[in-house]
Parts: structure tokens; C-alpha cells; sequence
């Protein structure tokens, strides 16, 4: 028996690529947490670097700045190898009594060529944190999203629909991964734009030329560019703990008893802080081995540094090119094994 | 006419669980087929297979696809509704449209769009807000828009009031069918879709114990009821159920002549129910 012929007789059809957009669309109509996410990370980001003009003791510790005979001012203790030790110290800036006005004076007195990286030490300093928190809600969301429809029953509507499992879930995949991220680096942008704006407004306020000091080009994008990277290879380094979300939510899926889902997913995160914190104070086959199986967004804070090096081209070991490939591919296997126990306990 | 589904020798096993066995099946286009069994019976696992959800042994296609191994290609032509549930609460009636007409290749939105226009739902509702009712009227009106030759309902009026369930079988056989295309139901409701079946088909157990044409049940069925004074001869042609009402008895009969038992009492032909309960119920012989 032949197959029966079938006629496209919808003119709105998509083929492709754009069936692929609408699905990833149908996913942000669903998970609107995706877009008001980014949103409540962005502003917080935003609200830690304000508070940093105001505040900056309380943020950036007891760092020392050395002012030089010739006007210059650098940090003392924390990059001895930026500048010749200064002939004659005029005075000492510390952060116990630097105020927006400090930074400033600071920012003014930095070379124009290092100027973009002191921007953005003082202004993304803070987007680590942010990116953790994000990057821990992401994975959340992500686990949610392949549950949630075994839970309504949703799925057989979508599933009566002519889609591949892969298209389907590749669809979320892709919305809550790269485009999270995506979204995630746009806020955390515009926030960085907004804090430029009200500190260019201080320094127009005290007397600086705030066209000068902070809107030459290439000294913000190179900054966003650098973190767009780091994310990128973030991510890599995370698929471990996207792929171990993924199964332990193929695992917690249960129409009748939606709640087991939570508990899997609770236990995951839980195992993930403790192992973080074992990864940090150890090392080892051990802590590589937990540290593959049971990351997720808290380590991002810390990880993104060493794993840029890494992707630089880091010695092979903990932390080197050898460490981040085979986290990456036991990231994929846990994500096939997913979606083969997807299958089978639909099958049940 | 071109045979929509094909079985043979279907199997499917849970664990130590066999679901269904060595069932044989032929559908051909243009029918509308009432898969009809008690709870357990393998209706839903059979519906599954079909619709590509569940891997299982021996043969079975669908328009010629394998249901599993060329799902999508086969969805394209092929429209399911489960029951009331599977809408998915937070979306809303534009966006299902909109998903529709550009995920399914065969979806017309103006003509779904001309079914909700004889219905209360507006494009910005939100299906979590909808009763069940309106629920059910945007599920058809998304499956009648598909241009699908078989269609699968798996207890498709769950929950509904009597009149939405007559408006929902009225719209299957005046919107839907026709000689190209063909309905699979599984129902408990019987009798509300007897009028409109085709075909009969019993499973009880993972196998089937009645395929029969709606048109075949009068020559091969037949209920006697009578008084007690016929009631032992009535027993001796081995009825496959009896059963007393008000004094008088009612028995089911599968392949009696009605000439033997025309003189024993006034003959019936059975509804669909009857012969539910008679060859599935504790009584029935199959």
C-alpha cells in the first residue's frame, strides 16, 4: 500500500526554519516568565549598579587607589603590574570614603585606553551575580517546560499537531537556552545603557565632560561583546546542568501526580548547591564528576573566568578544553536520555 | 474504498500487562466507527497506537504510514481530539489559530474562523476562562478546519451537557464526514452516537470480539422479550444474555433465526447498549 498523496492547502503554512519561529513563539506565549525573567534580573542589575555610585564601600570592598605625582590614579593592591610604582605618592583614595563624586574623579583620571575596562568593572561588576541568579531561573524554567504539558494533558493537543519529538523539543530547547541567554545579555545591556546615562547625567552635574569620559566608541560594546562570548561558553560549560534538568524532569513527569515533578526538580537544585560548594573547596575525579552531573546556575557566578579561559586554550585537566568537551558531551547524552524517558513513560 | 487502517496481528505489552493481542483491523474511508469496550479493555492503547503515541508489535498502518515511524507525515492527515482537558488553559483563541495555520500544512483558518462565528468565542479569550462546552466547540472548530481524512475521538463529549453532545455528534456528521474521510470514536455514551455509527467495533481484554457493519446487526442480532410462560423454550436457542423486567423477560440472541423466534414473543432489534452489555457483560458469552 502507497501512502496517500498529501496537497499543502494552507497558504499561511511554514515550512522550516519559520515553522521553527512559530513554535519557539507558541513557547514565549506559554512561559512568559522567559520575558519578565530577564526584566526583574536587568532592573536588579541596574539597582546593585546605582547602588555602587552611591554606595560603593559597601560593594567594592577596601580597594586602594594610589594617586601618582603626574595626577594618575590606579588601583594599588589589586594590580600592582598596571603601572610603574609612582615616584612620590600624593595621596590615598580608599572605598571607606569614595562616593559617586570619587568615581568620577577616578574615572577622569584613568587612561582613555583603559578607561572602557574601568567603566565596566564598576558598572558590570555586579552582572555575575545577576547572570547567576538569571542563569538559575533559566534551568528552572527549562525543567518546567517539558513537564508542565504531561501535567494538563496539554500535550496531546500539541502532540496531534505534525511535528517530530525533535522539532518539539528542540523548539524549547532553543527558546529557553539560547534565547533565554539572549534575552538575559539584552537586559542586562540596556541596564548597563540606563546606569551610563544617569552617571554621564552625574558627571555633566560635577563638572565633567561626560562625552569624553564614557561615550567614546568601542569602550561599552567591547565590554557587552566580551560578555556575550563568556555567556556563550557559559552555557557550554552548563550543559551538564541543562541536560541533568532536562532528565530529571523527563524522570518527575506524572500526569496523575504532578507534585513528584517539583520534588525531582528540588532535589536536583539542592544536590547542585551542595556539590557546588564541595567543587569550590575540592577537586579531584570526584568533584569533576559531581561538579559534570549536578551543576547549575549558581556556579555562574564563579565559573565564567575559568571557562573562558579554558575556551582560550587552557592547559587540558580541571578546568581545561579536555574538562569543557566532555562536559559538553555528557550534557548531550543526558539530554538524548531525556528524550527517550520522555517516550517511554508516555508509552506507560 | 481505500483502507485507511490496517491491522494485523497488532500487539502491545506493558510489562508483564498484554494490552492488546494479535488484533486484526480494516477501516476503509468514508465509515464512522464506534470503538466501543468496558474500562481496560485496550480502547485507548489501540487509539495511541494508531495515532503514532506508543511503539508496538506486528503490522498497523495508517494511510498507508507507519503510525510511529512517519508520525508527522501522517498527522498531516490524520485530526484527534482527546476530551475537553487537552487545550491548553493559557493560550488564547487568536493564538491557537494562528499556531494552527502556520504548524499544520492541511489547516484552513477561514473556515475555523467560520465555525467560531456561529459560536459566543471571540478571538482574545482565553481557554482557561472558557466552560467546557465552549472548549469543546473551539477544539472542533480547529479539527474541522483540518483537512484530515480520518479522525480520532477518544471520549470527545467528557463532561458535556446533553446538548452540547448532540450539537457535537450534529457537527461531525454535517461538517466532517463524507465518503473520503472516516470518524474512529470511542465512547461510553452509546447510545448518543448510535444513530450516527457506521461500524461497530467491540474490544474487551486487548482483543476485538465484534467488527460488524451498523447495517448487519438486525440479521445477525436479536432481543426477544417475553412472558414467563416462553421463557425455558427462549433459553434453549442460547441466548447470549437474559435478564427479568417487570415480570416479562428479555433475552439476546447472535445468529438465531428470527422465523425460531418470532413465535416465542415480540422481537426487537437490540441498540447498541444491549449489545454492549451482552457480549461484555458478566453474562455475555463472547
Amino acid at each position: 500500500m502507497s501512502a496517500v498523496p498529501v496537497a499543502t492547502a494552507n497558504p499561511e503554512y511554514q515550512g522550516g526554519w519559520r515553522r521553527l519561529a512559530i513554535l519557539v513563539r507558541r513557547e514565549l506565549w506559554e512561559h512568559r516568565e522567559l520575558l519578565w525573567v530577564p526584566v526583574v534580573i536587568g532592573l536588579l542589575h541596574l539597582g546593585l549598579a546605582l547602588a555602587a555610585l552611591v554606595l560603593p564601600q559597601h560593594l567594592h570592598g577596601n580597594i586602594e587607589f594610589v594617586q601618582a605625582s603626574d595626577g594618575d590614579l590606579f588601583e594599588d593592591s589589586s594590580d600592582p603590574g598596571r603601572k610603574p610604582a609612582p615616584t612620590t605618592v600624593t595621596r590615598r583614595v580608599d572605598w571607606e570614603t569614595m562616593n559617586l563624586s570619587g568615581l568620577l574623579m577616578v574615572a577622569s583620571h584613568t587612561p582613555v585606553a583603559e578607561r572602557g575596562e574601568f567603566l565596566r568593572e564598576v558598572s558590570m561588576g555586579h552582572a555575575r551575580v545577576t547572570l547567576a541568579i538569571g542563569g538559575f531561573l533559566l534551568l528552572i524554567l527549562l525543567g518546567r517546560m517539558q513537564s508542565r504539558e504531561q501535567q494538563t494533558r496539554s500535550s496531546l493537543f500539541f502532540q496531534s499537531m505534525p511535528l517530530g519529538p525533535w522539532e518539539y523539543l528542540g523548539a524549547k530547547l532553543l527558546t529557553a537556552v539560547p534565547l533565554g541567554l539572549a534575552l538575559l545579555w539584552l537586559t542586562i545591556v540596556l541596564s548597563q545603557l540606563v546606569w551610563l546615562l544617569v552617571f554621564s547625567a552625574a558627571a555633566w552635574a560635577h563638572g565633567h565632560s561626560a562625552l569624553d569620559l564614557f561615550w567614546r566608541p568601542a569602550q561599552f560594546p567591547a565590554g557587552w561583546s566580551v560578555l556575550a562570548a563568556q555567556m556563550v561558553v557559559d552555557t557550554l560549560w552548563y550543559l551538564p546542568g541543562i541536560g541533568w534538568t532536562l532528565l530529571l524532569g523527563s524522570l518527575g513527569v506524572n500526569a496523575r501526580r504532578g507534585q513528584r515533578n517539583g520534588m525531582w526538580i528540588g532535589a536536583g537544585l539542592f544536590a547542585a548547591v551542595m556539590v557546588d560548594r564541595l567543587y569550590l573547596t575540592g577537586g579531584g575525579l570526584m568533584a569533576w564528576l559531581l561538579h559534570h552531573l549536578l551543576p547549575v546556575g549558581f556556579s555562574w557566578s564563579w565559573r565564567g573566568l575559568e571557562s573562558t579561559s579554558a575556551w582560550l586554550g587552557a592547559p587540558a585537566g580541571r578546568g581545561g578544553p579536555l574538562d569543557l568537551w566532555s562536559g559538553v558531551l555528557l550534557g548531550l547524552l543526558m539530554m538524548a536520555a531525556a528524550v527517550k524517558v520522555l517516550h517511554w513513560r508516555e508509552e506507560r | 474504498m481505500p483502507e485507511l487502517i490496517h491491522a494485523a496481528g497488532l500487539g502491545k505489552r506493558y510489562g508483564r500487562v498484554q494490552a492488546l493481542t494479535d488484533l486484526n483491523l480494516s477501516i476503509p474511508a468514508g465509515r464512522i466507527v464506534g470503538l466501543i469496550g468496558p474500562n481496560g479493555a485496550g480502547k485507548s492503547t489501540l487509539l495511541k497506537s494508531i495515532l503514532g503515541l506508543l511503539r508496538f508489535d506486528g503490522e498497523l498502518t495508517v494511510l498507508g504510514l507507519d503510525p510511529h515511524r512517519e508520525r508527522a507525515a501522517m498527522l498531516e492527515q490524520v485530526s484527534y481530539i482527546a476530551d475537553v482537558a487537552t487545550l491548553p488553559d493559557w493560550i488564547r483563541v487568536h493564538q491557537l489559530l494562528e499556531y494552527c495555520s502556520q504548524v499544520h500544512p492541511r489547516f484552513r483558518r477561514e473556515k475555523a474562523e467560520a465555525f467560531l462565528a456561529k459560536t459566543e468565542l471571540k478571538p482574545d479569550f482565553k481557554v482557561a476562562r472558557l466552560s467546557k462546552g465552549m472548549k469543546t466547540q473551539l477544539h472542533l472548530a480547529l479539527v474541522m478546519a483540518i483537512d484530515a481524512r480520518l479522525l480520532v475521538l477518544d471520549e470527545p463529549t467528557l463532561g458535556l451537557d446533553i446538548l452540547y453532545r448532540k450539537a457535537f455528534h450534529s457537527s461531525l456528521v454535517t461538517d466532517f464526514f463524507d465518503e473520503e474521510r472516516t470518524i474512529l470514536i470511542s465512547t461510553h455514551q452509546v447510545e448518543e452516537v448510535e444513530h450516527i455509527l457506521t461500524d461497530l467495533l467491540f474490544i474487551r481484554q486487548g482483543r476485538i470480539v465484534l467488527n460488524l457493519p451498523m447495517d448487519e446487526v438486525p440479521g445477525r442480532f436479536a432481543q426477544l422479550v417475553c412472558g414467563p410462560d416462553s421463557a425455558a423454550a427462549a433459553r434453549e436457542l442460547a441466548p447470549l444474555r437474559e435478564e427479568s423486567l417487570l415480570g416479562r423477560h428479555v433475552f439476546l440472541y447472535d445468529g438465531v433465526s428470527r422465523e425460531r423466534l418470532a413465535p416465542l414473543g415480540e422481537l426487537r432489534t437490540p441498540g447498541v447498549a444491549d449489545l454492549f452489555v451482552g457480549l461484555m457483560g458478566e453474562g455475555g458469552a463472547a
